[in-house]
């Protein structure tokens, strides 16, 4: 199969550096260009990457590399539109990052651009491709513990808005300054909007979809921030699975320009562990272990040190079969549309005090 | 050996030990059909957890929370209580256990004690989603958000999906703003034991916490301390009954937040 000659924009999002040992080794693609955001953000690029040019614009880059055929634009969320209309227009696929975005009128511009263009449009949700979750389907459709009953989920990092400034801007990350509440002075665009993953696998794991939700904000760990960085979730879904998700920020980090050693203050600096009850039985999975312990250089702490899977490898797999042999990828606008509605749910929650019954 | 037998003739040989007696006879039972069962002149002792769905408990009958005497809820609570994890703004309580276990509403007893207790924080507000009903064996998972009264927040995660579990499967979690403290140790999943052996007869694993009722499980422990410590101490029993007042109304509450699919405030009702 012809390599897919693909590209990589903006370079400011958390995921951006997880992509670039497979755009460089993987057989399915040739890597040909990139855009960063600040010359900042392209002399880190150029600290990790070698024999791939970098330009400070979009547009120089596609006028210069017409072979493009296929684009990672690894940006702020509030981005995410404009660049896909523009790499639509010239009939080039799209790697969405996670969050397409969070307004759902932009969401179903983006579904219409992709549908008129003709485009394959993936999202980026990795752990569809994570071997721990292929092996959790793989118990669930051998009936090992019964029909799902309760679901529970943490996706709980440190906060990368130190690397990734972004993050903590509520334009930048929600796509406009919406407070929390009346209440409560914070803005929408925090934790909930780094952590999807969870809304994501409770719908593929159970074949249903939400119900109603629940969600509740603590106090901040990270005072300075002005969006949530601590949040709780429960609800139900529509077969009557009763879920809980913690997806928050409450790994105190290093207050880090570029991630490296030494960014964890606690141990862990990642988790995503499930808890699965059936009327059969129970699953507990930690979709990211085991790993290796050290408590070296700079900072001499214990921390957990990931052996990473490479999830990145099959989710590539997966776009350019879609690109070079036709067919709609697992994880399309489509079907994303309910994790991101569920997860605007979460705010209206939050903002009213109430759960919310989802229509 | 009946289980109540054997945490009564520990009781008998830890107070014969230290001297400790009481004017009165006493029985520590585990069971709501032992309790039933007793004279009741006789002061009864009983796991708070197991009487938590009772609208009244006979008279005379103390409600014990033992595990406030294990080791791991001491030193929780000393971590939080000496500022080593300061301030707590989240807890994360997870109880997974078998259908032979506790009820949802044992469950949601015992937690609904940890949180306040070692938090030293009271609940204001709660939301819960149930699996089956949560007073009897049918119930099958609880999952919740509740609000402390210094806006901090926990959830609480109980289940008795397994059919048959032979470790404890719980996690307490503290989320502080300058750290965190658990009772698991870090990326791992389940309790870690003491003692692991690996001989001709299998696999099996150990874990004794105490010298003096040595033998006896974890819980069995617990149950056994809590109970001398109110022989001991008599004033302790209506501290241990104006408690479990509060459990038991925070325990219907979860019933009422999980059947109305409302926020239930603990002063009145929907929030």
């Amino acid at each position: 199969m012809k390599p897919v000659k693909v590209a990589m924009t903006s370079l400011t999002h958390g995921h951006t550096r997880k992509y670039f040992q497979t755009l460089k080794e993987s057989p399915k693609l040739d890597w040909v260009a990139a855009t960063a955001e600040n010359d900042e953000v392209r002399e880190r690029f150029y600290r990790a990457v070698e024999g791939v040019p970098c330009y400070g614009d979009e547009e120089e880059m596609l006028e210069k590399h017409p072979e493009i055929e296929a684009i990672i634009p690894a940006s702020a969320n509030a981005r995410h539109l404009e660049q896909m209309r523009r790499y639509a227009e010239r009939g080039i696929h799209v790697l969405s990052m996670k969050i397409p975005t969070f307004d759902m009128d932009e969401y179903d511009e983006m579904v219409r651009v992709v549908k008129k263009s003709g485009i394959v449009c993936q999202v980026e949700l990795e752990l569809h491709y994570n071997p721990v979750l292929q092996r959790i389907r793989q118990l669930l459709d051998g009936n090992q513990i019964g029909r799902i009953v309760s679901f529970q989920a943490t996706n709980i990092t440190l906060s990368p808005v130190w690397c990734f400034p972004w993050q903590g801007v509520p334009e930048d990350s929600y796509g406009a300054r919406v407070p929390l509440s009346k209440e409560d002075a914070r803005f929408r665009g925090g934790a909930l909007c780094d952590h999807p993953h969870v809304f994501d696998l409770i719908r593929h794991l159970t074949g249903s979809d939400f119900e109603h939700i629940y969600a509740k904000v603590g106090p901040n760990i990270r005072t300075d921030l002005e969006v949530e960085d601590l949040l709780l979730v429960t609800g139900k879904m529509l077969d009557g699975t009763t879920f809980l998700f913690d997806p928050s920020w409450s790994r105190l980090e290093e207050r880090l320009a570029e991630p490296g050693p030494g960014w964890e203050i606690a141990p862990k600096r990642m988790e995503v562990n499930l808890s699965i009850g059936g009327e059969r039985g129970t699953i507990l999975a930690d979709c990211f272990g085991p790993n290796v312990y050290h408590n070296g250089t700079p900072k001499d702490r214990y921390t957990v040190g990931y052996t990473y899977f490479d999830e990145w490898i099959g989710m590539i797999d997966e776009f350019v079969d879609c690109i070079r042999l036709g067919g709609e990828p697992k994880i399309n606008l489509a079907w994303h549309r309910r994790t991101i509605e569920a997860m605007n749910a979460c705010y209206e929650s939050v903002r009213t005090g109430q759960p919310v019954i989802m229509d | 050996m009946n289980l109540s037998k054997k945490l009564t003739d520990a009781l008998s040989g830890l107070m014969q030990k230290w001297g400790v007696t009481t004017p009165e006879t006493w029985r520590l039972v585990t069971s709501v059909s032992e309790l039933n069962e007793g004279d009741a002149a006789t002061l009864s002792m009983i796991p708070g957890e197991v009487v938590s769905v009772l609208d009244t408990l006979p008279s005379r009958t103390i409600p014990l929370l033992p595990w406030r005497g294990e080791r791991r809820f001491v030193e929780l609570k000393r971590l939080v209580d000496q500022e080593v994890i300061t301030p707590v703004l989240m807890c994360r309580f997870a109880n997974l256990t078998d259908r032979q276990g506790p009820t949802l509403a044992a469950m949601l007893y015992r937690e609904f004690d940890l949180v306040e207790w070692i938090t030293g924080r009271r609940i204001t507000d709660l939301y819960f989603t149930t699996y089956g009903t949560p007073e009897d064996d049918e119930g099958l998972s609880a999952n919740g958000v509740i609000t402390l009264d210094d806006r901090s927040i926990a959830s609480v995660e109980v289940g008795r999906t397994s059919p048959e579990v032979e470790r404890n499967l719980d996690r307490h979690e503290l989320v502080g703003r300058r750290s965190i403290a658990c009772d698991r140790v870090v990326d791992t999943q389940v309790a870690q034991a003491s003692v692991y052996t690996m001989t001709e007869s299998g696999s099996d694993e150990f874990t004794d916490v105490d010298f003096e009722l040595f033998g006896l499980s974890t819980e069995e422990v617990a149950t056994v301390r809590s109970a001398f410590d109110v022989l001991s101490k008599p004033e302790l029993a209506e501290e241990l009954a104006s408690r479990h007042e509060r459990l038991v109304a925070l325990v219907q509450k979860t019933f009422r937040s999980a059947k109305t699919q409302q926020v239930i405030d603990m002063e009145g009702g929907a929030a």
